[in-house]
């Protein structure tokens, strides 16, 4: 049985400014996929120096996920680096759609937030 | 809910369940953008079954059949997905429904 779908949002302090980090539980897909995409469209995400996407609790993503994570890349004014876990069905999604150059994604928490500063705020200079 | 009892039969049948998993919800999410943007309702049938060394699932549905849709919410991927993680995969598309039967190798 899939996970109900929830999002939190949290604000941490880092490098002088404040990173909103978006935790993403249960299924990305069609029925769920706006959901992300509102929430990393918030005054949250917007008003923040970056945005650190947590997906290592999404057991699942399809194109429709996808597209609603690298729409919000482009449309945020600052960096956003996710947080994958190796061997996921969301890595092996980036893997098969090659859009790896377009998506920084680290294993950890902490990778992602020493990253943002080095990730242009639309995606440039992809993680692993 | 398809997505996971076929991922579960996939699984006993000794297919790759993530990629059958990926195949699934990329053909149904396609029948319901394209499909039936339309109108509101309409049928999607999911069908399974084994064939010597493969898994034949088929995802059917009675829509308009396939149409470019220029606010997809899919990256227009759907189909290239499909493609990339199944071993064959073949589209019937008729004004009165889209087939798409995709093979796993067991």
């Amino acid at each position: 049985m899939a996970k109900a779908f929830e999002l939190t949002t949290e604000m941490r302090p880092s490098g002088g400014g404040e990173v909103a980090v978006v935790r993403a539980i249960g299924d990305v897909d069609l029925a769920t996929s706006d959901r992300l995409a509102a929430e990393l469209a918030s005054d949250a995400c917007s008003a923040s120096a970056g945005v650190v996407l947590d997906l290592t609790e999404v057991p699942f993503m399809d194109s429709s996920g996808l597209r609603a994570v690298l729409v919000s890349i482009e449309e945020l004014d600052c960096p956003l680096a996710a947080i994958v876990a190796p061997g996921s069905a969301v890595s092996r999604l980036i893997d098969v759609t090659e859009v790896g150059p377009l998506l920084a994604s680290y294993p950890t928490q902490e990778e992602a937030l020493a990253a943002l500063p080095e990730i242009g705020s639309h995606g440039e200079e992809g993680g692993k | 809910m398809a997505r996971e009892a076929v991922a579960s039969y996939a699984r006993e049948c000794g297919a790759p369940e993530e990629d059958v998993k990926l195949a699934v919800s990329e053909a149904v999410s396609n029948a319901v953008v394209h499909g039936f943007r339309d109108r509101k309702g309409g049928e999607i049938g999911l069908k399974a079954q084994t064939q010597p060394g493969c898994l034949l699932i088929t995802v059917a549905d009675n829509g308009i059949g396939m149409t470019p849709h220029l606010k997809s919410p899919g990256l227009g991927l759907g189909i290239a997905l499909i493609t990339r993680v199944s071993h064959e995969v073949q589209f019937e598309s008729t004004v009165s429904g889209t087939t798409v039967s995709m093979r796993f190798l067991i």
